[in-house]
């Protein structure tokens, strides 16, 4: 038998394919690489933002809702004394905020944004927890159910019709407060409960932190979010993406610019009734 | 012997040529996943523009009988902070550091800004008719080529 009548690939022709096919091989497991880490990238920035949008239209409706009380509402004796609340350093350096108002006649709400850790780790989630007529028969609509995930910071300024740093506002206060001199009794009110009806503006900041790892190595993060004497500084080193959002809503039932209100700069909530 | 001309096949480089067609094929798919990263960016910076510009129609409507003072903001990329004890002041100082997003978040001591191009602005307006003053927001960011415009009716 003779061996060039056999029809076949020589050696050399093999070598060539088979470095042809590595390079094509190898390009195209970069291009998966590549095309995987975009993916995920674009997912936890997507995730972010989405978060954000939602989250934050709900929490501006509820800051404008702020301190509402309808004109027939009747249940409570007092509910002047529980319009809107700032707990500093709540968990860690992050705040919470409490928001009362009537959404018809005859309820009233009482809605808390607070962070929690986590069950199985260090990472912390905004709650949302409604309940309805809490001072009666306190329906829980939404009981702390996570309403912002994987948030890094959470930072809540009340400012007053002067556009300066309203401290202690409280019904329920905390350590901060009660150093600030939240429980100081004047003319029947507390410190805390008389500061609710001159909070003019709200401001939230919100960080958000990607749920998984985004950087390829750890960073040096340093997020200030509301800077001054109640501001607070954060440090981490990790590899999260992270990105802050801010909203600034005016609480139109609080502080209303009335001609009558605008010398004390407190709303038609304070007197001799709150409906008047 | 074989006559090489007479096989039937592909040439190594007419192999390549393949090869080469296919990867310019990948190289413009991978600048559309670039793009659509680079537009998730832009994504979150025009929702947190949405967020600004209400912050500045709400600060309208909570000074509505100072309106007209919170009319000429004009910004470009560079800001000083003007200080003053109005209201309006201290407003307009708030509006240059959250929209120039001042000390939020820093990686690695460097701060992380949104960015900002020449032909991009910051303004507002406010028209006074005696009766009624309206305000408008006129946010121009990408080179002046993305436009935010709000408005609302103060008083």
């Amino acid at each position: 038998m003779s061996l060039k009548k056999i029809k076949a690939f020589t050696l050399a022709e093999i070598l060539v394919a088979i470095a042809v096919s590595t390079i094509t091989v190898a390009g195209i497991f970069g291009a998966y690489n590549y095309y995987n880490k975009t993916h995920s990238s674009i997912l936890l920035k997507s995730s972010i933002s989405q978060t954000a949008r939602n989250s934050l239209s709900i929490l501006a409706r509820d800051l404008r809702n702020a301190g509402y009380i309808d004109l027939n509402y009747n249940k409570v004796s007092r509910p002047e004394i529980k319009l809107i609340q700032l707990r500093q350093n709540y968990y860690q350096k992050l705040d919470s905020l409490a928001i009362w108002y009537t959404p018809d006649p005859n309820n009233r709400m009482r809605i808390y944004y607070r962070p929690f850790k986590y069950k199985d780790s260090n990472r912390i989630y905004l709650a949302r927890e409604v309940v309805m007529n809490p001072e009666i028969t306190g329906q829980v609509i939404y009981d702390n159910v996570e309403f912002i995930p994987y948030i890094s910071d959470f930072q809540v300024v009340f400012r007053d019709k002067d556009g300066i740093d309203l401290t202690p506002v409280c019904f329920y206060c905390g350590p901060v407060e009660n150093s600030q001199g939240a429980g100081n009794v004047s003319n029947g009110y507390t410190l805390g409960q008389s500061n609710m009806q001159k909070v003019q503006t709200v401001e939230i900041y919100l960080t958000v932190e990607s749920p998984k790892d985004y950087y390829d190595r750890n960073k040096q993060i340093r997020i200030q979010n509301h800077s001054g004497s109640n501001g607070n500084l954060q440090s981490f080193n990790d590899k999260y993406y992270r990105e802050t959002f801010f909203i600034s809503v005016h609480t139109r039932n609080l502080a209303i610019p009335l001609v009558k209100a605008s010398s004390s700069g407190q709303s038609i909530g304070v007197g001799q009734g709150y409906n008047q | 012997m074989i006559n090489l001309k007479k096989i039937k096949g592909i040439s190594l480089i007419e192999s390549l040529v393949a090869v080469v067609i296919v990867g310019i094929g990948f190289i413009s798919v991978m600048q559309i996943s670039a793009f659509s990263l680079n537009s998730m960016d832009r994504s979150i910076e025009k929702n947190k523009l949405n967020f600004l510009s209400e912050m500045v129609l709400e600060d309208m409507i909570a000074d509505p009988y100072n309106a007209s003072k919170y009319g000429g903001f004009n910004e470009a990329c560079n800001y000083t902070n003007k200080g003053g004890t109005d209201l309006n002041d201290k407003k307009k100082d708030l509006w240059r550091d959250r929209l120039f997003e001042k000390n939020n978040i820093i990686i690695d001591n460097k701060e992380k800004k949104p960015p900002c191009f020449t032909e991009d602005s910051k303004k507002t307006f406010v028209s006074d008719s005696g009766d009624k003053i309206s305000g408008r927001v006129n946010f121009l960011t990408g080179k002046g080529q993305r436009k935010k415009y709000l408005g609302v009716i103060v008083k």
